[in-house]
């Protein structure tokens, strides 16, 4: 910008004079631009913690327009407390499968984090009060056995866990015989779907140690059952259990807050191992 | 000089606009700030609510947020009935869950406090014939309505629970 030519004293003068303007103008219009974005993160900030909420209200609102959808933003935006975070997320959303079980399963329905899928489960329920009892809430509001439940929908999977309340039967014969009764009640109920029987998942170290019943060598020989009740009723059998254990075929200590049932970690790992193998 | 009156009328009109738009800037954020503390009755959200609940009393189980896609499954309650909630459940098989709701308007009030009643009744169902010792909790449940807020926390500490919910 140097001029060429041999500026007067007072041309020379009025171009620093006009040099001068020219970068306070700029640096006007750089604080202007900075004090904008500093009130417009400002403003962001403070408003998080009440849009926060609106965030999960609107995201459950979206879900009513696409459920699928919903699953992806909930696992994002509920993850503001200490709650670990899920081993998958979106790639099953469960909804043509019914998951029937005890109280194992229970803890799945609440913390799965998958609204459509179906659970027919009750704390204590075992191969046989399945069908004898009537534990399951059905879509009526009475109460039914789990061959009333299954009437209900026809479902694409039906994944089956039970043998945690029976591991103290006296007879594990009579435990493959009343799955094997249950099962072919639910092939009955749902001639079209996949059937998966999973093993029963091991205890942890801790609660091995209260005594029988409670060892995971009656874990490991009422699976022993469970296969060979899945194999003479041509269904397919999951090892859940395995996937969940540890080296030496342990619940870990971590996966449980009192030795049997999951926490929230491991409900997502076994729903993973689900994903991953169905 | 015309050059000069223009810069500085060019100066004063950028300064005056920044003055302008900061003092908005700072006027919205300040506005949303109190609107963030009216948003619930008290000077605590819901969802702060059961922050502090699920952080200052001892539960036996492992407790974590429920997705807000499984509130109509396992409550029964609708999005179109709350403007703000969180909800902390455990594995199932312990009577222990916080449930904070911000209704939108009386009528969601009640239908939400009837979800509550209706859960509990559910996990006494449940409880009963295997887990009968988690019966006293649920029999004396901490259940605290204010304007159109209500608060449930269930736990071997109700005292506690209702200090915080104040």
């Amino acid at each position: 910008m140097a001029e060429q030519k041999a500026p007067s004293p007072a041309n020379r003068a009025r171009i620093q004079q006009n040099v001068i303007s020219v970068f306070c103008v700029l640096a006007a219009i750089m604080v202007f631009v900075w004090l904008i974005l500093s009130s417009v993160s400002l403003e962001t900030d403070t408003g998080d913690n009440s849009s926060n909420s609106a965030d999960e209200s609107s995201s459950v609102i979206s879900a009513d327009k696409n459920k699928e959808d919903v699953v992806k933003n909930d696992d994002s935006s509920s993850d503001d407390s200490s709650a670990p975070q899920p081993v998958t997320k979106d790639s099953d959303d469960f909804a043509d499968a019914c998951f029937v079980g005890d109280s194992r399963t229970v803890g799945l329905s609440m913390n799965s984090g998958k609204p459509l899928a179906t659970f027919y489960c009750a704390t204590g329920l075992n191969v046989s009060s399945a069908l004898d009892e009537k534990n399951i809430t059905l879509d009526n509001g009475n109460m039914g056995n789990v061959s009333d439940a299954l009437a209900q929908h026809q479902f694409g999977r039906v994944y089956v866990m039970f043998g945690i309340n029976e591991i103290g039967w006296p007879y594990v014969e009579n435990f493959q015989a009343e799955y094997e009764e249950l099962i072919n009640a639910i092939k009955e109920k749902q001639p079209d779907a996949k059937i998966y029987i999973q093993s029963i998942i091991p205890i942890t170290a801790s609660k091995e140690s209260e005594g029988e019943p409670w060892t995971n060598e009656n874990v490991r020989r009422f699976n022993v059952a469970v296969k060979a009740a899945a194999d003479n009723c041509g269904v397919e059998f999951l090892d859940v259990g395995s996937a969940l254990a540890d080296a030496n075929g342990y619940l870990p200590e971590e996966a449980s807050t009192d030795g049997v049932h999951l926490v929230k970690e491991y409900l997502l790992k076994w729903l993973d191992f689900l994903i991953q193998n169905t | 000089m015309n050059k000069k009156k223009l810069t500085a009328l060019l100066l004063a009109g950028v300064t005056a606009l920044t003055m302008g738009l900061t003092a908005c800037g700072d006027g919205s954020s300040s506005e949303s700030g109190s609107k963030s503390s009216n948003s619930a009755e008290s000077s605590k959200s819901v969802t702060e609510i059961a922050d502090e609940l699920r952080n200052s009393i001892t539960f036996k189980d492992n407790l974590n947020p429920l997705e807000e896609d499984m509130y109509e499954k396992l409550y029964g309650v609708t999005a179109d009935s709350y403007k703000s909630a969180k909800i902390y459940i455990g594995g199932g098989t312990i009577a222990e869950e916080i449930a904070c709701f911000e209704a939108k308007d009386e009528a969601s009030l009640e239908t939400i406090k009837n979800a509550i009643n209706k859960r509990i009744e559910n996990m006494k169902q449940s409880s009963k014939d295997y887990s009968p010792e988690e019966m006293g909790k649920l029999e004396d449940p901490v259940i605290v309505t204010k304007g159109n807020c209500v608060y449930m926390c269930i736990s071997d500490d109700n005292a506690k629970a209702k200090e915080i919910i104040g």
